[in-house]
Formats: C-alpha cells, sequence, structure tokens
C-alpha cells in the first residue's frame, strides 16, 4: 500500500452515519444472497465484527488512556456503555437484566445507527438472521482481546437493539512454545 | 540524555517494531535471538513478580534500572509491549510510551493485514517516520 492511502487511511476517523448504515445493508443483502441460510450470515457478521473488535480494543486503550483495569462486569458493563459504545456508535446505552450472578447482561442501544433506515423482514428474523450481530461480535473480539471470554448476541426489538451478554471466563496469557515460567 | 532504543511485542512475543537513536553498542546477537530474550525477559520478571506479590492487587512491572540505562515497559490491557531504554535520569518516558502505543495502534488498524506488520520485516517505513518524530520530539532525546 503506498504511503498517501496509509495516510488518508490513518486520517479518516469520522464517517457519515447514514453513509454506514446503507453501505452495512447493502453488504448484509449481499450476503444474504451468498449465503443461503440467514443463520450462516448472522455467523459471518459475528465473525467481521470479532476481527474487528480485536483492533478496535487497542484503537480504544489509545485513546482512552485513564479506563480502568476491569475486575468485575459490572465494571466492564459500566466501561462498554459509558466509554466504548458512544466513542464507536456516537450513542448511548445501557446495561440492565443482570442474571446468573452478574455474568449475564443486557445492553440496550436506543438508537442503534446499523438499523436506523432498515427494515429486517420478519422471515429473516425468524430464519435466524441477527441483522446487528456486527456489533455484538465487535464486543466480544474487543473483549477477547482485553482476556475476557465472553459470549454475545444481538437482538433487534423494534426500535432498540439488545445484546446479550454472557461472561465466560477470565483468559490467561499463553507462553510461546517451548518456554516454561 | 539519551533515548537509546524501542522494542514492540505482539501477545505472542513477536517483534512488530525496533528502532534505535544512539545505541553505539550493539548486543553481538542475531536481532531475532536478542527480541526473544528481551521478551523472555520481561515475561519471567513479571512471573517473578507476581510469585513474590506480598498481596493480591493487579501489580505491573514498571522499570529497571542499571547505572548506565533504564528498560521503562508498558503493557497495554491487550497485551501489546512496548519496552524502551533510555538514559537513568530520562523522564516522563511513561507518557512517550503512551504517545508510541498509540501510534502504533493508528498504525496498525489502518493498515489492511495487521499481519503486514509481522509478516514483513518489524521495521516498516510508515510507522517509523511516525514514532521517530514523536521519540526526536521528546525532552529527553538528545
Amino acid at each position: 500500500m503506498s504511503k498517501a492511502i496509509k495516510q488518508n487511511l490513518a486520517d479518516s476517523k469520522k464517517m457519515s452515519a447514514e453513509l454506514f448504515c446503507l453501505t452495512y445493508g447493502a453488504m448484509v443483502t449481499e450476503m444474504l444472497k451468498d449465503y443461503e441460510d440467514p443463520k450462516d450470515v448472522t455467523i459471518q457478521l459475528d465473525k467481521m465484527g470479532f476481527n474487528m473488535g480485536t483492533r478496535l480494543a487497542d484503537d480504544f486503550l489509545a485513546k482512552n488512556a485513564n479506563v480502568p483495569r476491569c475486575v468485575d462486569t459490572r465494571q466492564i458493563a459500566d466501561v462498554l456503555c459509558r466509554n466504548a459504545i458512544p466513542c464507536y456508535l456516537g450513542i448511548s446505552a445501557t446495561a440492565s437484566s443482570w442474571t446468573s450472578g452478574d455474568r449475564e447482561f443486557t445492553i440496550t442501544l436506543e438508537a442503534n445507527p446499523l438499523t436506523e433506515l432498515v427494515q429486517v423482514p420478519a422471515h429473516l428474523v425468524s430464519a435466524g438472521l441477527s441483522y446487528s450481530q456486527l456489533i455484538a461480535g465487535a464486543i466480544r473480539g474487543a473483549l477477547e482481546a482485553v482476556h475476557f471470554k465472553v459470549y454475545a448476541s444481538a437482538t433487534d426489538t423494534g426500535a432498540n437493539t439488545e445484546i446479550r451478554i454472557r461472561f465466560d471466563q477470565v483468559l490467561k496469557d499463553s507462553l510461546p512454545a517451548g518456554e516454561d515460567d | 540524555m539519551t533515548i537509546y532504543n524501542v522494542y514492540i511485542f505482539d501477545r505472542e512475543g513477536q517483534c512488530l517494531y525496533y528502532d534505535e537513536w544512539f545505541r553505539t553498542k550493539q548486543s553481538g546477537l542475531a536481532p531475532i535471538q536478542e527480541y526473544k530474550l528481551v521478551f523472555g525477559m520481561m515475561l519471567s520478571m513479571k512471573s517473578f513478580v507476581d510469585r513474590l506479590a506480598t498481596n493480591d492487587s493487579n501489580q505491573t512491572v514498571n522499570y529497571y534500572k542499571t547505572s548506565a540505562y533504564k528498560m521503562t515497559f508498558l503493557e497495554s490491557a491487550t497485551s501489546i509491549k512496548i519496552m524502551l531504554n533510555t538514559d537513568p535520569n530520562a523522564t516522563g518516558i511513561r507518557d512517550l510510551l503512551h504517545k508510541i502505543y498509540q501510534t502504533w495502534t493508528e498504525t496498525a488498524n489502518s493498515a489492511a493485514k495487521l499481519e503486514l506488520f509481522a509478516s514483513n520485516p518489524p521495521n516498516e517505513n510508515f510507522l517509523k517516520n511516525r514514532v521517530r518524530d514523536i521519540v526526536m520530539k521528546h525532552p529527553a532525546y538528545v
């Protein structure tokens, strides 16, 4: 890649929400044609989100130097809702519905930019398409990058998008092969 | 005061970036070997320090210092490790490390593939220019 292009990429920090929404919609439509089963599309969206998330984690940490190291899921939810989601989606989010001893919670996005101009056909939803799974995947990826293994799934409920997050475990850094500590 | 050299490692211990400024004496090792040793030392130091910890608080290793130089560590929550060798009396190095981290993420995230950095020689030109810029502007440089 030439230097000029890279410079451009590095500088393009903001983009129009509408353009983003339309491109995303076009992409999902295209994927629905490519994969016959909407469930596969959800899986792919989740993977794409995951890959984005692993990079966003670094970006987020670089920009927010004073975010504390999280020690419990309440704190994770707090950072997600107060710092991360507003930073990348430009909207506010709330965490609620804590269950199984604080291991599971729901993040509600009130004005999800992805679904702003979108109506997902009901038959696709019932066939397993989760339109906003990309966001859930990104959260999963970002948390995995900071050593929290979680499961995340997104559901669009009318105006809101709900992301259910289940905390699994704290990951340990593996040592390079053949070396003991 | 002087800034000698900098290493950036990913979570697997691969050296993503290396650069040096006033390093007049080389270690006499192949670069790859040297990166491995530096990374290994950091890991050992961390596990050693964890074993000897007197309580369960999440401690970090910040630097080690000899009469000739100081090696400052920065480990991000994502396990990106940055090490910088400076004059033992240099100040404001943590901020500098954070700036290098910022630059690295910006550049790495704008590269089409993060692997670009891993598979190519770590001294990627664009990143190099930016890191050099930051380091040379730092008061501890020269």
